[in-house]
């Protein structure tokens, strides 16, 4: 680690790599674990199951690295966050030493995109002045350039095949990162024309339509009923906060739903709403968000001169490209 | 009540059932065929209602031998009209311990039950009124559930407005079609019945019903059948938590939607908590 580099954090340092094969990989990842060796700092490594065994493989010994199991399946960011916090709360008292943390996240396809990129964000709020040093490895490959160009705007160093990680200067303060990207991203589906629309909305009725549509798609259960909660969910905050009129469009495709809730409002006043642990007990802020972001890990939120939308998707997550 | 006695979900109770009307008319018809039923079961029947008697007397014109029925006190006929003022605010307690000793009497006296058509409408208008009247309407519930007497209740939407006759309505096991979003009620299988749909549209109604009604329900282990539930969202959960705290109730909801479940371990709720019913 040079001087230059991470003097000037105190707390959370967020790094992001770029890497294109397994070749790349190893070079820009394995040192950052064995640096964490050399120094005895705590270090944690959460990745792919068989990329975690490239790093095995080229580290001079593993016992100092713990390796967590990864399951892209079933993440969702609230509880990526909270399982983060959990860690570094687990290794703080480390006589000091800064906790390393490699850690992968779902890749940044359909309307994950947005969900991801808000969470690399709010993770730099979150985290600031907690003492961990954070590297996220991202395939390159296929990667659109605006994806790129977010995971720059959110991360405070770059990580690369042939040195040390260097000082990013496109990195952007979390909040005006977030205000700033106002329009999000759109599901691929949407492309097309929807196969719903309805106008202010009642919830019951639109819960019957939707679970029609969800059943008909062929979507399991669990996530018909996750969708039919996480659309009431955004659709009461729509209807409460945001105003009418309410605009609810859906869009679908074997497996596949995906909905869309735009209200009259400016969006939530909280840029981190829907990511950031709610304690038990508090009753009003963001719950409905938070809940809509573990039950539809695939959520996307935007503001535009038309009001402030939240675009859900359950099925076949990440399927196609972003 | 122990939680084992909730079992399958069966029928709702038909026993306690009310009617939000626009046609008074229909109405009529209506609680003249409940009272007939009541009869031909060998009920003592009673039709109460906020018109003079003479107008209650004339809306039973269709009951065979209606005049020989008062007469022999098979059929009772009681006016409202000027027995309460305009405002008067009904002590929860008191027409339950009226109607359970009616109800004692009836069956002392040989009828089989006591049946009631009460049209309170002139008893609910006011928020004041709506308030005490929906914790009489849970106390004579809980009573009906487990006794021969039986009621059906008509409430006027022209006066009472769909809003409020739904704050009454959902207290009934059963009601015309839209008169509630969901029911809550008294039950054999359970300490209360929770059905229907509880969201945006309902989240005040549900909060008002369970601050209400919570309170009154016997013990500290608190079993919602929630069998009929097909619909709740965190603020309808987060509602039913407080109520249960602010009692002094731990409420167990025995659902099979497994949504619910989920929610419940993500609010992380700790007064209420949720069981499979099957």
């Amino acid at each position: 680690v040079t001087a230059g580099t991470m003097t000037r954090h105190e707390g959370f340092v967020h790094g992001v790599g770029f890497y294109e094969d397994d070749d790349e990989f190893v070079r820009m990842f394995a040192p950052f674990c064995q640096a964490g060796l050399d120094e005895g700092a705590p270090t944690v490594v959460r990745v792919e199951e068989r990329r975690a065994g490239l790093l095995r493989d080229h580290l001079d010994n593993t016992d100092g690295v713990e390796f967590l199991a990864y399951d892209d399946q079933y993440v969702h960011a609230p509880g990526a966050m909270a399982g983060a916090l959990d860690l570094i709360a687990r290794h703080s008292p480390s006589g000091g030493k800064r906790l390393r943390l490699l850690g992968e996240l779902p890749p940044l396809a359909g309307l994950a995109r947005d969900t991801w990129i808000r969470y690399e964000a709010t993770a730099n709020h979150v985290l600031r002045a907690l003492p961990v040093h954070a590297l996220c490895p991202y395939d390159a490959r296929g990667m659109s350039p605006a994806a790129r160009s977010e995971l720059l705007r959110t991360h405070h160093t770059i990580a690369s095949p042939w040195g040390p990680e260097i000082e990013n200067a496109a990195y952007e303060e979390p909040e005006q990162f977030i205000r700033a990207r106002h329009d999000g991203v759109r599901d691929p589906l949407e492309a097309d024309a929807p196969r719903l629309e309805m106008l202010d909305p009642n919830p019951s009725n639109t819960r019957h339509v939707l679970e029609a549509v969800a059943r008909e798609m062929q979507l399991p259960p669990a996530q018909v009923d996750s969708l039919l909660l996480g659309v009431t969910e955004v659709l009461g905050n729509a209807i409460r906060h945001g105003g009418r009129p309410v605009q609810l469009r859906a869009w679908s495709r074997p497996g596949r739903v995906v909905v869309s809730v735009r209200d009259a409002g400016e969006g939530p006043t909280d840029p981190f709403v829907g990511l950031v642990p709610i304690e038990p007990g508090v009753r009003e802020g963001g719950l409905g968000l938070w809940i809509a972001h573990q039950l539809c890990p695939e959520i996307a939120l935007s503001v535009t001169d038309d009001g402030f939308t939240v675009r859900l998707a359950v099925g076949m997550g990440q399927a196609s490209p972003s | 009540m122990a939680q084992a006695a909730v079992r399958t979900a069966g029928a709702e109770r038909l026993d306690h059932v009310c009617w939000v009307y626009d046609d008074p008319v229909d109405f009529h018809q209506r609680a003249t065929a409940f009272l007939i039923d009541g009869l031909a079961a060998g009920e003592r029947v009673e039709y109460v209602g906020s018109d003079s008697f003479d107008d209650l007397h004339r809306q039973l014109g269709v009951v065979d031998g209606l005049d020989e029925l008062i007469s022999a006190g098979q059929l009772v006929v009681r006016s409202l009209s000027g027995i309460y003022g305009d405002d008067a605010v009904v002590v929860p307690t008191e027409p339950v311990a009226a109607y359970a000793a009616a109800t004692q009497a009836a069956l002392a006296e040989g009828f089989s039950g006591y049946r009631v058509v009460a049209e309170a409408t002139s008893l609910v208008r006011s928020p004041e009124q709506r308030d005490a009247f929906a914790r009489y309407e849970h106390l004579i519930d809980r009573y009906m559930a487990h006794n021969p007497f039986s009621a059906l209740c008509g409430y006027d939407a022209r006066i009472l407005g769909r809003d409020g006759a739904a704050h009454i309505a959902c207290l009934h096991p059963h009601a015309n079609a839209g008169a509630a979003p969901f029911h809550w009620s008294a039950t054999t299988r359970a300490d209360v019945r929770l059905a229907g749909e509880i969201d945006l549209a309902a989240h005040d109604l549900f909060d008002a019903t369970v601050s209400r009604t919570i309170p009154l329900v016997p013990g500290d282990d608190v079993v919602v059948d929630g069998a009929g539930l097909d619909f709740i969202d965190h603020r309808g959960l987060l509602a039913l938590d407080t109520h249960a705290r602010t009692a002094g109730r731990r409420v167990t909801l025995m659902t099979d939607l497994s949504i619910v479940h989920r929610l419940t371990e993500i609010l992380a709720l700790r007064w209420v908590r949720t069981q499979g019913v099957s």
